[in-house]
């Protein structure tokens, strides 16, 4: 198994072999947390292909001694879904289609994740469903490490609350 | 320490973090906290739950084609290289090889130039200095064919790294030839038979000339055909010296029309010789130091020398400075023509005001 060095070196040189790897390896993921980030799944699925693209357009600027390429990687996607959330006008509804469409995923915990900020959300959903490290979550969010924990005992707090109130808390979203 | 101190630290104890002891002590004792904790991992669990439920559609398939990124000079340019020792110590032996020989090719354009300045001591006559070039032909001989007792040729046949083979012909005639009866010429000097001398560059070569003494030949290489034989280049300054009329590469203008325009050069001390200059269709030309008979006073300016002739501006454009002098003295024979046709061309050089080419003896 190459290591992070290794295959961007060979993508670098513009081995696009090696570059379909990585793609193959993080684009579910990538997608999964735009769709959580934004709310749409075609926006989701938009914004992964403008993230790759990004990246294999500006390869040179990743440099792998700051961090592993899939931290980088969701750092991009969070930047592509920062900037999609500011094209969006404040207090209109996103035109996003409810991003669990099927019945099981109606779950109370989705709902109350919905609810959080976009930030906190976003943060929540790599650190428990992807499993990204603080150093990692750090590099994503371009951030302290202690910033990281302090963060994330918010958006947990924040999202306790949310759970376990009788009546959904209007939380900003 | 209290629970909502510690609360941060159950946070980072899902996460797998370790945490400070008296967080760690506090959340082993206090049942809020350890509340809190299985809330939180209950909420972790619920999110990945949710999450695997989610449909697993694949990926759009995309073609990421071979791009060679060509970086940009800029880019290349701000890029380091690796190379190996022995090439970095190689590459610095050129660089000094390189400096060297630029030494040794400045040492030996001085120690083994391509023209052979030569000293010539002739057995009768005054001595001259010859600028042979050992490269181009057209400049590879020097002759004396005045005073025609002694006519004398040197050019240049071959060289090696250290000397140069001459071609000398040379004769001496003891009886004087007839007053105005003879002016050698190139042809004379071809009929004389030709002797190969190796000269020496820095050592005198002498030759027994027959009936007359030694003529003797001195000096050495340089790197350059200087503008006039008589100095050596390092001698040569812009300033004529005391006495000394210099004519180098003269134009002559008629108002602000050129007659001529000579390439040679020659020089002159105030020692009762002149200089000449003949150009078909123009006649012959002397500038004098001296008062001669039958020419014009004429105005020197440093390279410049102004006269005028039967009512008409003249000018004389040389290279350098002319003179020390205030004044030149110019004579002009319109109707000069060598009396061998095959020697009707240019000619510039220094003449015994006796034996001017106009003179009846030369006609």
């Amino acid at each position: 198994m190459p290591t992070d060095r290794e295959r961007w070196k060979q993508i670098c040189s513009g081995d696009g072999t090696a570059f379909n790897e990585v793609y193959r390896e993080n684009a579910a993921g990538i997608r999964a947390f735009l769709r959580h980030a934004t709310g749409n799944q075609q926006t989701a699925e938009d914004l992964m292909q403008e993230t790759f693209t990004a990246l294999w357009q500006r390869r040179n600027r990743y440099l792998p001694e700051q961090g592993s390429l899939r931290s980088y990687l969701y750092g991009i996607a969070r930047k592509r879904a920062a900037d999609w959330w500011r094209t969006q006008r404040p207090g209109e509804p996103s035109q996003a289609e409810p991003s669990f469409p099927l019945a099981e995923m109606t779950s109370v915990v989705n709902d109350a994740l919905q609810r959080l900020p976009h930030e906190q959300r976003t943060l929540l959903w790599l650190r428990e469903v992807e499993g990204q490290s603080y150093a990692e979550l750090a590099s994503v969010f371009d951030i302290p490490v202690g910033t990281v924990r302090s963060r994330l005992f918010a958006a947990r707090e924040t999202l306790r609350r949310i759970w376990h109130s009788p009546c959904p808390e209007k939380e900003e979203v | 320490m209290r629970c909502n101190d510690a609360a941060e630290f159950v946070s980072a104890l899902c996460d797998g973090e370790t945490i400070p002891p008296k967080a760690a002590e506090h959340i082993g004792h206090c049942s809020t906290c350890r509340v809190r904790l299985q809330g939180y991992l209950e909420l972790g669990a619920e999110l990945r739950r949710v999450s695997s439920l989610e449909p697993l559609s694949e990926v759009t398939s995309r073609r990421w084609m071979n791009d060679r990124q060509t970086p940009g000079w800029w880019t290349k340019g701000r890029e380091s290289m690796r190379i190996p020792r022995f090439a970095f110590a190689l590459l610095l032996l050129v660089i000094v090889a390189l400096g060297s020989s630029l030494v040794l090719v400045r040492a030996k354009a001085r120690t083994a130039g391509a023209v052979l300045m030569l000293n010539v001591k002739p057995p009768h006559g005054v001595p001259i200095r010859c600028a042979l070039s050992l490269v181009d032909k057209k400049w590879g001989m020097c002759a004396q064919l005045n005073p025609p007792q002694y006519l004398l040729g040197i050019e240049v046949l071959s060289h090696t790294e250290d000397q140069v083979e001459l071609g000398v012909r040379e004769q001496f005639n003891p009886a004087p030839l007839g007053a105005g009866s003879h002016r050698a010429s190139i042809e004379d000097l071809q009929k004389i038979p030709q002797k190969s001398y190796w000269f020496h560059p820095g050592e005198k070569l002498a030759i027994d000339v027959s009936g007359a003494g030694q003529l003797e030949l001195t000096g050495g290489l340089t790197d350059h055909m200087p503008p006039l034989v008589n100095w050596a280049a390092e001698d040569l300054q812009i300033d004529p010296g005391p006495g000394e009329m210099r004519i180098i590469s003269p134009i002559l203008l008629r108002g602000d029309k050129v007659l001529f325009d000579f390439e040679g050069a020659s020089s002159v001390q105030k020692d009762r010789r002149v200089v000449q200059m003949y150009s078909p269709g123009q006649g012959l030309w002397v500038l004098s130091p001296c008062p001669l008979v039958g020419a014009v006073e004429a105005e020197v300016a440093l390279s410049r020398v102004k006269f005028k002739l039967n009512g008409e501006p003249h000018t004389f454009v040389m290279a350098t400075p002319v003179t020390r002098e205030q004044h030149l003295w110019v004579l002009h024979d319109p109707h000069y023509k060598p009396s061998d046709p095959n020697l009707d061309r240019p000619f510039l050089g220094v003449a015994d005001p006796e034996r001017l080419a106009n003179s009846p003896q030369n006609r």
